[in-house]
């Protein structure tokens, strides 16, 4: 595994590049004007995109028929992007956090526990999002895949979004707000996106290459 | 006096691969009941059109393509397909498609390869890259066809393996660079533990290196044999149609016609005497052999 990581390394500076221009320019304007639960699930999706980028590269090289015919077994390879999207949603998690507390603390000065609980939902949400693509690309194809990502993006966007104005009103408090609502589907999509992590082990496992 | 076979030589020894009744059915092709025995310390040729299912075997050896049809292999004694990764760490495998990262340059292979391979030998890395004159300034994408090879094949005999597996790897090749590398395998194989299975569209490398010939065609296994055995065992036969037909058909591996009379690969055995008789070339014999008849 530590090989395939060596190849991802190399590639730090673009992968940066590329998560500067989503971590920042997008979720700064998105923060200064509507912090809602929708723009920030699709932040975790816009986390996603460092999948893409690694698989991308992965399909123009052929690279990962070449490393299947090295010792590295299947497991190792699915799971070093499973690894590298985790903590590129970490990663996100963490900056949208402090970027949050900070613009509320511009605002009234007060750590914003809401703004906390609606990340770790739209953290697990677009984890286990970029999970089920994954696994629909060791299953089928990398196209399949990211017709399902951008498929995704639009539908969650529809999704959320309706969902997030639909409780608007209930004690001025969004359901994405809601500690207990937050915790029990953070919990339940985390559980789901190591559930895609295993199955797509085990199909890629069985996979004629 | 008695002659040893090559494979009564070597049969003390485990096969380096070994395949029983292999079967693998896809829409429109199957790989049908392939059995043969690599020996160790033997290189085997696997020829056969495009299309006949080469690739496709030696992907099963490799491990990345299920068996589910039926069949049992053993590669250097392991049985269990889901240890064949494992075993990578022993086995060269030089698919026909060589792929790195397109910024990779020599140095970058060189230590993907040694986190890759317990055994790594970087010095015989760089011998390979020297002898092989694979540009360490260029990147891997600005590589031509043979480039890409030679640095599969340096990648291949750089880790200390007990087999090498190669899926047209000649391909591409200039015949200087060819003749090299078979220079560098009959070397590999003088180590009775290390064995190679070879396939490859040129005939005339698979005859100059190799100790057995394998012949697939449309998924079958038209034929497994040493091949000094298959060059004492055929003769090219050029006498008229009558005369070719007072020879058993069974005997007939293919036959060519022309105003001039026929020309026939046959047994030498079943050859009529007195008949002008000439040896044959694996390239001959496989030619035949697939076509059948040729007018």
């Amino acid at each position: 595994m530590k090989a395939l990581f060596y190849n991802f390394s190399r590639k730090w500076l673009a992968v940066l590049f590329v998560m500067m221009y989503f971590w920042f320019f997008i979720p700064i304007s998105m923060f200064m004007f509507y912090p809602s639960a929708l723009t920030s699930a699709l932040h975790f999706l816009i986390a996603g995109v460092v999948y893409i980028f690694v698989m991308s590269s992965y399909a123009r090289y052929k690279f990962d028929l070449y490393i299947s015919c090295l010792p590295i077994s299947r497991s190792s390879f699915v799971s070093h992007l499973f690894i590298i999207t985790t903590v590129s949603e970490i990663v996100m998690f963490i900056v949208l956090i402090c970027m949050s507390q900070f613009f509320s603390r511009t605002e009234d000065f007060v750590f914003s526990s809401a703004t906390v609980f609606r990340l770790l939902s739209s953290f697990s949400l677009g984890l286990c999002t970029v999970g089920l693509a994954m696994l629909l690309c060791f299953r089928f194809s990398y196209t399949v895949s990211y017709i399902f990502y951008i498929f995704a993006y639009f539908a969650l966007s529809f999704i959320i979004g309706f969902i997030d104005g639909f409780f608007e009103g209930s004690n001025s408090k969004r359901i994405f707000e809601s500690p207990i609502f937050c915790t029990v589907s953070a919990v339940i999509l985390t559980a789901v996106y190591v559930f895609e992590w295993i199955m797509s082990i085990r199909i890629y496992r069985k996979r004629d290459l | 006096m008695n002659t040893i076979s090559l494979k009564d030589m070597t049969s003390n020894n485990v096969n380096a691969i070994s395949l029983k009744n292999v079967t693998k059915e896809y829409k429109g092709f199957t790989l049908d009941n392939i059995s043969f025995d690599l020996p160790k310390g033997c290189i085997m040729g696997l020829v056969g059109e495009n299309g006949a299912g080469k690739s496709t075997l030696i992907k099963i050896i490799c491990g990345n393509v299920s068996m589910k049809n039926g069949g049992e292999i053993s590669l250097l004694g392991e049985k269990n397909v889901e240890n064949f990764f494992k075993l990578r760490q022993n086995i060269g495998i030089v698919p026909d498609e060589i792929s790195f990262p397109h910024k990779f340059k020599v140095k970058h292979v060189d230590k993907m390869m040694s986190y890759v391979f317990e055994r790594w030998d970087g010095k015989a890395f760089n011998d390979y890259v020297d002898r092989f004159e694979i540009p360490r300034h260029k990147k891997f994408k600005d590589y031509s066809l043979g480039m890409k090879k030679k640095l599969g094949i340096a990648v291949a005999l750089s880790h200390g393996a007990e087999l090498i597996i190669l899926d047209e790897a000649t391909s591409g090749l200039d015949p200087v660079v060819r003749d090299d590398f078979l220079d560098i395998l009959y070397d590999f194989t003088r180590d009775e533990n290390h064995s190679v299975l070879f396939s490859s569209h040129i005939v005339s490398d698979l005859e100059k290196l190799c100790d057995y010939i394998a012949v697939i065609h449309k998924g079958q296994l038209l034929m497994c044999e040493e091949k000094d055995v298959l060059l004492d065992n055929y003769c090219m036969l050029r006498c008229s149609d009558e005369e070719l037909r007072s020879v058993p058909t069974a005997a007939v591996v293919g036959k060519r016609e022309s105003p001039y009379g026929v020309q026939a690969i046959v047994k030498r055995q079943a050859a009529p005497n007195g008949a002008d008789i000439g040896n044959v070339t694996i390239e001959d014999l496989f030619v035949y052999m697939v076509k059948g008849e040729i007018k």
